[in-house]
């Protein structure tokens, strides 16, 4: 079979860069399959494992060879900047869509302005919903319409155009069968995988080094990874810090990323005074921030409200070890109690996550039990391989 | 029940646990919490409601079964379409109305709730002070 794959690659400053490197890599591998990746003009991918293995080509070339190929499969996510170059390719030439969120509110509209075509942003309005409202995008734009992306989420052309929609939870797809009844739908969960490149490791000794690297080696380490958006709740997640860093005066909190402009972390951090317990890394290459997750005891991600699609650093957290708290929400509704914590996004979340951090610093046994219960569910449910053999299925099915 | 599900939930148990007590141990120490859950509740559901849509679906994603229904149908889509210039400037109107009411109603919300937070702090920390302070202070 021949696939072709459509995904933002690395350095483009997505999660779904990534995931797209480690899908395409594991799809290469599959007996009987070619996977040619074609990715957005103006930039080149910078993970040496990526061009080697996979030469991508620009999406224009595409046209010229598009007979060659027995499907296509696009990441879609909501960003037009690294997604918006397939928006016509998904209609023109039908294939396989991976909604890695459940709404591209933003990636049409947000292409439609970029292009000065808003136009076509009420025309897909209009065909998903026969509405024709501009207050619903001034209040998207104006970052008040987190309601109104997950209402009017505008996958619905999408979905007509394709032979099949993949999403990675269950929520998602009742979402996706709800508006499209007839669409065919696969629920296929995160896979597991390293940055491609990445070194072999054993992974006691690997945690031991890097938090000698980090000159924490007995400290409680937490850590929060990612974009941080407000969304995140690092002010409670911060304050639970500071209750728990009261009792427990060697504990370090890891912020791996970067904040939105917007959104002034540092300050918060300052503000509280809790400047030399806590370190923002900053933006960093696929590799690095992978590397520092294997320094924590307990990984923190929270997420309230969603956009529905499964957020994947819990995913690696667990994959690696970490015991791994996460909001008690829909699209993480697979992963059980036990093998990670839940607490709900509720008035109570900041004495609940201090309680709970309270407990896994006091009882190093249980939380490595957690820890170890979810490497191992991981381990069963979210395999790179597995998962590639699923794709592999029902691309197979869908030609 | 294989022993990776039973260790799953045997954690799950002990987690539940510390959830359970961080909870009623957050319901003593506020006793307005409950009040504050209602109101956020209700600013919840009108923020749902807010947004008033002038059109709904008609015959959409599926035709009704039925001639009958099907004509009825095609007539309703035809009448709201011939509408659209008498109810869409009604609709737009209220939605600015419910926007700007709601707009307003979460900024006093917030002052409300922060008042309360802060009232709740000073009538919990008096019981804890000695009474000899409370006198003190008075």
């Amino acid at each position: 079979m021949r696939i072709a794959f459509f995904t933002p690659l690395s350095p483009k400053p997505s999660a779904l860069s990534d995931f797209g490197e480690g899908l395409a890599l594991a799809l290469a591998e599959q007996p009987g399959v070619q996977v040619d990746v074609y990715i957005d003009n103006g930039y080149s991918p910078d993970n040496p494992l990526v061009v080697d293995r996979l030469s991508p080509r620009a999406y224009r070339e595409f046209a010229a060879h598009a007979r060659d190929y027995d499907v296509c499969l696009y990441s879609l996510g909501d960003h037009s900047g690294h997604h918006g170059f397939m928006i016509d390719l998904v209609h023109r030439y039908p294939g396989v869509i991976i909604l890695n969120d459940l709404t591209l509110h933003r990636l049409l509209l947000h292409r439609a302005l970029s292009q000065g075509d808003f136009e076509s942003y009420f025309a897909e309005m209009r065909y998903a919903y026969d509405l024709y409202d501009a207050g619903i995008a001034e209040q998207v734009l104006a970052n008040v319409g987190h309601r109104l992306v997950m209402e009017y989420p505008l996958f619905e052309r999408f979905a007509d155009s394709s032979r099949g929609v993949i999403v990675q939870n269950e929520y998602a797809r009742a979402r996706v069968l709800a508006a499209r009844p007839q669409a065919k739908v696969a629920c296929i969960p995160y896979p597991f995988f390293m940055p491609p490149g990445y070194p072999e490791f054993d992974l006691p000794s690997h945690r031991l080094a890097r938090r000698s690297e980090l000159g924490l080696d007995d400290h409680f380490i937490v850590g929060s990874f990612g974009i941080f958006v407000a969304d995140k709740h690092l002010e409670d997640c911060l304050r639970a810090f500071e209750r728990v860093a009261r009792k427990h005066p060697r504990a370090h909190y890891l912020l791996g990323g970067s904040a939105r402009p917007e959104y002034d972390l540092a300050g918060h951090v300052r503000r509280m005074g809790l400047d030399r317990q806590v370190t923002i890394t900053g933006w960093a290459s696929p590799l690095q921030f992978a590397q520092n997750m294997f320094a924590l005891d307990v990984g923190i991600h929270l997420r309230y409200p969603h956009i529905g699609g499964t957020p994947y650093t819990p995913i690696r957290l667990m994959g690696l070890g970490v015991c791994t708290i996460v909001s008690d929400i829909e699209p993480l509704a697979e992963l059980p109690q036990g093998a990670c914590v839940k607490i709900a996004p509720d008035d109570y979340q900041e004495d609940v996550l201090a309680a709970m951090l309270e407990h896994l610093a006091d009882q190093p046994e249980f939380r490595a039990e957690v820890a170890e219960n979810g490497r191992r569910f991981i381990e069963r449910r979210h395999a790179v391989g597995d998962v590639a053999r699923r794709y592999v299925e029902f691309l197979g099915s869908v030609e | 029940m294989n022993s990776l599900d039973e260790r799953i939930s045997s954690a799950a148990q002990v987690l539940n646990g510390v959830i359970h007590d961080a909870r009623r141990r957050r319901d003593k120490q506020s006793p307005m919490l409950d009040h504050s859950r209602a109101f956020v509740s209700a600013l919840n559901t009108m923020q749902r409601r807010a947004w008033v849509n002038a059109h709904w679906n008609i015959a959409w994603p599926h035709w009704p079964p039925g001639l009958r229904a099907k004509l009825a149908a095609a007539w309703q889509k035809l009448t709201r379409r011939l509408l659209a210039w008498y109810i869409n400037p009604i609709v737009r109107q209220q939605n600015e109305f419910n926007r700007a009411t709601l707009g307003a109603i979460e900024s006093l919300a917030r002052e409300v709730l922060e008042l309360r937070a802060q009232s709740a702090g000073r009538s919990l920390a008096q019981p804890d002070a000695p009474d000899d302070d409370r006198r003190g202070q008075a």
